[in-house]
């Protein structure tokens, strides 16, 4: 851990990203495979219920459950990289730190792919549309813009090693 | 090129009454951290062997090393032996 003193609020969620509470349900690797599986799903449908839903009350219905049910996997996905990438780097060690990077990095080369795919078909969907609509181009940049947002955090979790055994927890 | 450095830190830990979490706080890293040098899963920086010889008040490389470490039990009996031929 670097020099600087922690905040009371550094404290906190280091607790908070480290309570052996959350351990049980992410303890394994296919466990974590999943949830990344799951946040990946939830993701995708709660940026296809604003396209699907008919009306602003099925949207609001259909967001206040995918929501919190993606809150909770959010959640539980910090709990299962031991919060690498919510806590500052001032609470990170030296190994949390080289892991940081690592995922960081992996994540940013596929965002590029994303990206690069992105443009493609954004590029496709402009020449050969006989009336050619922002829409779909918008809502695929979106689609990119939550991708390049959570890359990070899955890679980061569906890469998690399991932990060593506790000796005294 | 192999970038495997063993250590004994383990045992050392063991032997002492150390746990984990003590030491990790003495040397400034997450409790898993020190999980994952045991394992040989994570190589120290410099600074990190340092401060964990340190704590123990050891030599670095009584902890860490390029080659496997041998038993303790062969070093003792190694030991032994040789007094005994001298004697």
């Amino acid at each position: 851990m670097n020099t600087t003193r922690p905040s009371a609020y550094d404290q906190r969620m280091l607790k908070i990203m480290n309570d052996p509470r959350a351990r049980a349900p992410i303890a394994t690797r296919a466990r974590r495979r999943s949830l990344v599986l799951v946040s990946v799903l939830l993701s995708v449908a709660t940026l296809a219920i604003f396209v699907l839903a008919r009306g602003p009350v099925l949207l609001l219905l259909a967001l206040a459950v995918l929501l919190p049910a993606w809150c909770v996997v959010t959640g539980m996905l910090n709990a299962a990289t031991r919060g690498l990438l919510e806590l500052r780097a001032r609470v990170l060690d030296e190994r949390q730190l080289a892991e940081r990077g690592r995922v960081c990095t992996l994540a940013h080369r596929a965002s590029l792919g994303l990206q690069l795919a992105a443009l493609a078909i954004s590029g496709v969907h402009l020449q050969s549309a006989a009336n050619p609509s922002a829409g779909p181009v918008v809502g695929l940049m979106v689609v990119v813009l939550m991708a390049h947002w959570l890359l990070p955090l899955w890679t980061a979790a569906f890469t998690a090693r399991d932990e060593p055994e506790p000796d005294d927890e | 090129m192999s970038e495997q450095v063993h250590n004994r830190l383990a045992m050392v830990r063991a032997e002492r009454k150390v746990s984990r979490r003590d030491l990790a706080a003495a040397v400034g890293a997450h409790y898993q951290t020190i999980g994952y040098i045991e394992r040989g899963e994570y190589n120290p920086s410099l600074h990190m062997a340092l401060r964990i010889a340190e704590f123990f008040g050891l030599p670095v490389e009584a902890l860490f090393s390029l080659e496997p470490f041998r038993p303790l039990t062969d070093e003792d009996y190694r030991q032994q032996s040789a007094g005994k031929g001298r004697a």
